[in-house]
């Protein structure tokens, strides 16, 4: 008896080295990254192909406001229509790729910005393409505006980017809460709906309305891209490529600005260039939100860089914009 | 404060507790408030009320230090006990005066000085912090020396994927609240209005509806202009 007794010892020995020496932990890790994965895919294309509107607050900097989002797909495409409930009522209206800015109670008054080519919005090579710069991980499900929603984490894993808490809605796969997190893990911005209609009965008008009485108008008419390219961004972060290189007439001043924007696929980061006339200078560096900026003035030229990105980032690109040798 | 109310310090009344509120709030008369000051003084429990309610305050209202100096005020008592009291003679009557209360003064004027050192160890944190990060509107004047480094180093086009990895020394944001540059929309309108545009023109290029949903859009509506 004895010696059997030690071999179910022996045996029970080796089962629990064997679960030991297993990485199950690790293995469920990657599971979830697969799984978060697969939710931000469904996310993404659910935000273009749902119609939808819903009240929303956004957050930053310790200001709230209110907004009203509808998004409707139809024959003629995407079109949207967000409305600020607080204030000055701010509008941002979409149509397929032009958009359109109404800020009542800014020197801009109306902008509308036809991109002189569209912009990829579905990400051109998927979630997967993000991993070399984000870890992802599914974490619990919570209740947003009465609906059941799983959240998403994507953590980035240097400290050039943000990263991100997504709650998703489990029957639609809508966005219902999101989540800027700075490198310590805190909120930078946040948005969450109150609110959610799929495919309302009767959506908000969606129709660009005409100038109002006061408003400057500010047309971003078709971008004309004079001449050759004088810069570039030598040293960006790892990860950041240069998506666009245009160069346009800034409305308002009539100035020619060279634009540069690098994206890691999920991070973007302008780059703007324009010659440098003494007043309305900006040197250093500003932020709102998750958005920080950093300007230098070099060789007679304002630099200014913005992004939704963490201040190293912008102050390391704007570091680093050098003219392209004749 | 005075909705903060604690109990869980049985050292002193709760009428102590009420009236660290009130001194906080500056809602004690004179009498009152020295008579408030003279038991923090002697209650190293109701010192670290105050010191919690302060805790507390700062909490509410979003500006906690980075680094709280825990019974800060019960140290600097401690040091000022140590320390001789010297009162300048200021004529004979006042000073006849002045020796009546002079137990009083010297508690009055410590704790002055520890809630003054206080003040000075959240702003010496703050202004630390800030001096931390100050490099950039440096980085900024000495762009140009900057880039004439780059120009000997840089390739002559966009660099290979893996010479895109920056080793130069980069100043770390920690947070929002050493950001060394003002919000924008609390800075220049002129320079406000051209910030707004090139946010506009740059939300263009992110991607809205993916996985920033329509973060870009509220981006460029939801914020106080500083008009």
């Amino acid at each position: 008896m004895i010696p059997q007794n030690k071999f179910v010892l022996t045996r029970g020995l080796i089962w629990v080295t064997c679960l030991l020496a297993f990485p199950v932990p690790h293995v469920w890790a990657q599971d979830t990254s697969a799984a978060a994965r697969a939710w931000l895919e469904k996310m993404s294309r659910a935000a273009h192909q749902t119609s939808y509107e819903g009240t929303f607050v956004y957050l930053h900097d310790k200001q709230m406001k209110s907004m009203r989002i509808t998004h409707i797909v139809g024959a003629d495409g995407e079109r949207e229509r967000l409305v600020t409930l607080d204030g000055a009522g701010r509008e941002v209206l979409r149509s397929g790729h032009d958009i359109t800015c109404i800020l009542p109670d800014d020197k801009t008054g109306v902008a509308r910005i036809h991109p002189r080519k569209a912009f990829p919005y579905a990400l051109p090579g998927g979630i997967d393409e993000l991993a070399d710069y984000y870890d992802f991980a599914l974490a619990d499900q919570e209740r947003i505006a009465g609906l059941a929603a799983q959240r998403v984490l994507v953590k980035p894993k240097d400290q050039y980017r943000y990263g991100y808490h997504l709650w998703i809605d489990q029957a639609s796969n809508l966005l219902l809460k999101a989540a800027m997190m700075n490198e310590h893990d805190q909120p930078v911005e946040q948005l969450m709906f109150t609110t959610l209609t799929l495919n309302p009965a009767n959506p908000a008008p969606l129709a660009a309305p005409a100038a109002q009485d006061g408003a400057r108008s500010e047309e971003h008419a078709p971008r004309t891209d004079s001449g050759a390219k004088e810069w570039r961004v030598t040293r960006p972060p790892q990860g950041f490529k240069p998506i666009e290189h245009t160069k346009y007439t800034m409305p308002l001043d009539d100035e020619q600005v060279e634009h540069i924007v690098l994206s890691d696929g999920l991070a973007s980061v302008s780059v703007f260039i324009e010659k440098h006339d003494d007043h309305d200078k900006f040197v250093g560096t500003s932020y709102r939100g998750a958005v920080n900026a950093y300007g230098i003035i070099y060789q007679d030229h304002q630099i200014t860089v913005v992004g939704e990105v963490p201040r190293a980032t912008v102050q390391l690109i704007g570091q680093s914009v050098e003219r392209i040798a004749p | 404060m005075m909705n903060v109310k604690t109990d869980e310090h049985s050292g002193a009344a709760p009428d102590g507790h009420e009236r660290i509120s009130a001194l906080m709030d500056g809602e004690l008369r004179g009498g009152e408030s020295k008579q408030a000051i003279a038991d923090l003084e002697q209650d190293a429990g109701l010192k670290q009320t105050w010191e919690r309610y302060h805790l507390i305050r700062a909490a509410l209202r979003g500006n906690l230090p980075t680094h709280f100096e825990h019974r800060i005020s019960t140290r600097v008592s401690a040091l000022l006990a140590a320390e001789p009291t010297v009162l300048a003679p200021r004529g004979m009557l006042f000073k006849a005066k002045l020796s009546r209360y002079t137990p009083a003064l010297k508690q009055v004027a410590g704790l002055a000085v520890a809630a003054s050192v206080t003040a000075v160890a959240i702003l010496g944190v703050q202004t630390s912090s800030h001096d931390s990060t100050a490099a950039a509107p440096q980085f900024a004047m000495n762009a140009p020396a900057v880039n004439s480094l780059n120009q000997a180093a840089v390739p002559p086009m966009y660099p290979a994927e893996e010479n895109m990895l920056v080793t130069a020394p980069a100043p770390l944001p920690s947070d929002r609240a050493r950001a060394p540059g003002p919000r924008w929309d609390m800075d220049r309108s002129a320079v406000e209005s051209k910030l707004n545009r090139y946010l506009a023109n740059h939300n263009h290029y992110t991607k809205p509806a993916d996985v920033q949903g329509v973060l870009p859009y509220a981006r460029m509506v939801g914020y106080d202009s500083a008009k």
